[in-house]
């Protein structure tokens, strides 16, 4: 993977920036090379570079310190919540700064009244739900990291969840950002009201990447929390009738809160990980959730399972208490975890498609798991069409790593084929970085450079992540292409 | 006046390219009166850009060409058991009386929506993708079809309440949702303002999922309404629980008129008298009873348990103290429907460095400002 070549002036100076650093954050840089081990990659460890040095500022006009300072020093930065992407955002840069925001952890105000709280970006995703369900209220996205991911992340992943079928990705849960720009002014989009005045500028930062602006405040909505939920087990003969029943539940207008399909490698997997008891004559498992009101989700669930008995299924069990529930959704969460006991590393594919091609494109991902060599275990957010392939590999045998990405790529090649999209909750990253001109022109990716550089002129936050060519942004906030060419042209595109 | 029709995505990358002074840039038109009018000679219509290009029912998504009239979108939607989820009325009548009802590219370039957005989400919520035509005379496209998609920048979000000031939308990519099996509505009767909203963000904060929360405070009897849509028998237990607890002595109100009254709150053009000028303030819910009194409008209704307030004055009323009121109670208002010759900010004032930004993603789209220049704020 080419990130941007390092600035020699940056490392030249190193020493001199990191006592300014020091100065405007006392305690808070991290500079030590060992130390700096510790940050060396996020979620996404087939990519490991040491920053420049780490920089953990403790307040919104610490951050703002330390962007201006990188700014009038053309230093890059790197922005980071936990560091637990899965497409390498959070990456760090050789000779960029690491901007770590887990010390900004406070609540600032929890409003019931508005349904919202405020927080510091760097509250993880589970402590914003911790501080109210007391209340009786949730905050619904809910990533699968939620224990240890930040808020900050999740504005500038969008990250979504298992119940972002009902309840939407974090664009659609978020009522207010305050961002430090790079040059340390800090704007705020929305509030506590319901849209913000003048363009949406809230919606276009969040799932930005990191590449605009930096988080250091987020508004959140609050939800009620739904009086009792029922999960559902319902074993397949095939994963296509499992598939079928997602789209058939769904045109009938019900609105499960999650709907999730396991294939047979990964139930194999998480049986022998922490035998959750789920059925191993089936092809595939669908685990169907429904929140509400007790006699709504009673009947609701009733009617998925006529659906799924229509669709051929071959056991249909339902949760009889919220311990058994969890007990249905503990294999499901712990897939990742037992998918890695089976085999030393691997790669979490992310794109979403249109519902009715999961299978056809479920049936050719098992075809290229031949064709590579290489094992596939499927778990998905079927009732978004969201896949999450996890393909299986070990980074010690020769050529595994190339052939595990040229997997992931064609998988992905396949779901812009179909008409979906490279990634639906994971973001770009570096992993799919180079893949993006399969859904983008070359004007396209140019129109969305040209955004960047109106939030970032210098091309100094988290450069080499999103765009598989890096911009000099010109006047009038247009990108420069070179020669009429892409300045990465030479790269392979796979 | 100049008026350019294009009936092709290719003419209007052409009218774009070519275009030797900047473009007001419409569908039918209808939204006309919302926003500065835009001084310039040439007009670039949209509306011949129309019709459904892809529609897959099981899939709920649709795409159209922006010229599309809501209405047809609405009938084919309908055709399937299906509507678009964030309800937007035809609010182009407000300034029209007796026109049409707008197009889809128009619908969403102005982000209308109406009550079911508090539940289902706004126009931004439902945008899956879009084509456009930028001021350099580029089309592109961004977003995709289907709703769970992280991959480049959300655009779509930008598109959503842009007024045609970035770029001229082409087609939109949008999120179909099932028509309701059942819906019921409760109305409580007489309630004192304060009351009213207290009432409605209780249920807001309830387990009952309401997908629409408005107090009507326009004419003769304010009327507290509350719409409950779903299962019939879910509806039927959430109504029967409500009317117990909450919405104490609560009257379930005939089908018909439950959506008669849902419709005009999404259409607004019936609940005003046309001669008021109208603002739209989005607040915190808690403070919608102070922002009312506060500004003392002559008829207003409130949306959203609150969160949005619909507010009509008899005058041209004062604008700052308008915009101030809202800012004060920490959100924001937006003037709808002007008085005559009222130049006065329409969108809410922005801080320097907000306006800063919002000029550099203008210039981004549109470099020399050729469409809507102007139209939100004076030099963007």
């Amino acid at each position: 993977m080419r990130m941007p070549d390092l600035d020699p002036s940056v490392l030249a100076r190193r020493a001199a920036l990191i006592d300014a650093l020091r100065r405007l954050v006392p305690d808070g840089v991290v500079a030590e090379d060992d130390a700096l081990v510790a940050y060396d990659s996020d979620a996404l460890t087939a990519y490991r570079q040491k920053p420049l040095a780490v920089v953990l500022p403790r307040s919104a006009d610490e951050v703002s310190a330390v962007l201006r300072f990188c700014s009038s020093n053309n230093v890059k930065i790197v922005p980071r919540g936990a560091g637990t992407s899965l497409s390498g955002g959070a990456l760090p840069l050789g000779d960029g700064v690491l901007l770590g925001l887990s010390r900004m952890n406070k609540i600032l105000d929890v409003d019931l009244e508005n349904r919202c709280a405020v927080v510091q970006p760097g509250v993880t995703n589970l402590g914003i739900t911790r501080a109210v369900e007391a209340n009786g209220f949730y905050y619904a996205p809910d990533p699968s990291s939620q224990i240890a991911c930040t808020i900050g992340g999740n504005v500038a992943e969008n990250s979504g969840g298992i119940h972002c079928l009902k309840y939407g990705l974090t664009t659609n849960n978020l009522l207010g950002v305050e961002l430090a720009l790079l040059d340390g002014t800090r704007v705020r989009f929305g509030g506590k009201a319901l849209d913000a005045g003048g363009l949406d500028l809230l919606g276009l930062v969040t799932g930005s990447e990191g590449l605009l602006g930096v988080v250091t405040e987020v508004t959140v909505r609050l939800r009620p929390k739904p009086p009792s939920a029922k999960a559902l087990l319902v074993a397949f003969p095939s994963i296509e009738a499992a598939g079928q029943c997602v789209a058939d539940v769904i045109a009938e207008g019900i609105v499960p809160a999650a709907m999730e399909i396991m294939d047979r490698f990964a139930v194999d997997a998480v049986e022998a990980y922490c035998a959750p008891g789920y059925p191993r004559e089936a092809a595939a498992i669908l685990i169907a959730e429904l929140d509400g009101m007790e006699v709504e989700v009673e009947g609701a669930a009733r009617e998925v399972e006529r659906i799924a008995r229509a669709n051929g299924a071959l056991a249909c069990e339902g949760s009889a208490s919220d311990a058994d529930r969890e007990r249905i959704w503990l294999g499901r969460k712990a897939a990742f975890a037992a998918a890695g006991r089976i085999a030393p590393d691997m790669l979490c594919m992310d794109g979403t498609i249109p519902r009715r091609a999961l299978p056809r494109v479920l049936t050719r991902i098992g075809e290229m798991s031949k064709e590579f060599g290489l094992p596939v275990a499927n778990v998905f957010h079927a009732g978004d069409g969201n896949l999450h392939p996890l393909i299986m590999f070990d980074v010690m045998k020769d050529g595994d790593l190339d052939r595990a990405e040229k997997f992931g790529a064609a998988i992905l090649t396949l779901c812009v084929e179909v008409g979906g999209v490279l990634t639906g909750e994971h973001g770009v990253g570096v992993e799919k970085r180079d893949l993006m001109p399969l859904m983008f022109s070359e004007i396209d990716l140019a129109q969305q450079q040209a955004v960047k550089c109106a939030f970032d002129p210098q091309s100094l936050l988290n450069p080499g992540k999103v765009f598989p060519s890096l911009s000099a942004c010109v006047e009038g906030g247009a990108m420069h292409v070179h020669q009429g060419r892409l300045p990465f042209a030479n790269l392979p595109r796979l | 006046m100049q008026i350019l029709k294009p009936d092709t995505e290719e003419q209007v990358v052409e009218a774009i390219r070519d275009a030797k002074a900047p473009l007001s840039v419409e569908g039918q038109g209808t939204k006309q009166g919302f926003g500065h009018p835009v001084e310039v000679d040439t007009v670039l219509r949209l509306a011949g850009l129309s019709g459904v290009t892809m529609y897959e029912p099981d899939e709920m998504v649709f795409t159209a060409k922006a010229g599309t009239p809501l209405a047809e979108i609405e009938g084919v939607l309908a055709e399937k058991g299906q509507c678009l989820g964030f309800e937007p009325g035809e609010i182009g009548k407000l300034w029209n009386e007796g026109g049409s009802g707008g197009t889809i590219g128009g619908t969403v370039a102005a982000a209308i929506a109406g009550p079911r957005r508090f539940a289902a989400g706004a126009a931004r919520d439902h945008l899956l993708g879009f084509t456009a035509v930028n001021g350099r005379g580029e089309r592109f496209k961004a977003g995709g079809r289907v709703v769970k998609n992280v991959t480049g920048y959300d655009l779509p979000k930008l598109a959503a309440g842009s007024f045609g000031t970035l770029f001229a939308i082409t087609e939109v990519t949008l999120r179909a949702l099932p028509r309701a099996q059942a819906a019921t509505v409760l109305a409580l009767e007489g309630k004192e303002p304060a009351a009213a909203l207290r009432i409605l963000r209780a249920v807001a904060a309830s387990p009952f999922e309401p997908s629409g929360l408005i107090h009507l405070a326009t004419g003769g009897t304010p009327r507290t309404l509350i719409r409950l849509e779903g299962h019939s028998e879910g509806v039927a237990a959430r109504a029967a629980e409500l009317s117990k607890t909450i919405a104490k002595d609560a009257r379930r109100l005939e089908a018909d008129e439950g959506a008669r009254l849902f419709r005009a709150a999404a259409d607004l053009h019936t609940l005003f008298d046309p001669e008021t000028t109208l603002w739209r303030a989005s607040v915190p819910p808690a403070r919608a009873h102070d922002m009312t009194t506060r500004v003392q409008p002559v008829a207003w209704f409130a949306d959203a348990a609150g969160g949005i307030l619909w507010l009509a004055f008899r005058n041209a009323s004062d604008p700052a103290a308008l915009h101030a009121a809202a800012r004060d109670l920490g959100g924001h208002a937006t003037l709808v429907r002007k008085g005559p010759a009222q130049t006065d900010d329409v969108f809410p004032p922005l801080d320097t460095a907000t306006l800063a930004l919002t000029s550099r993603v203008k210039a981004a789209f549109d470099p020399a400002r050729r469409l809507n220049p102007g139209r939100m704020y004076k030099d963007v």
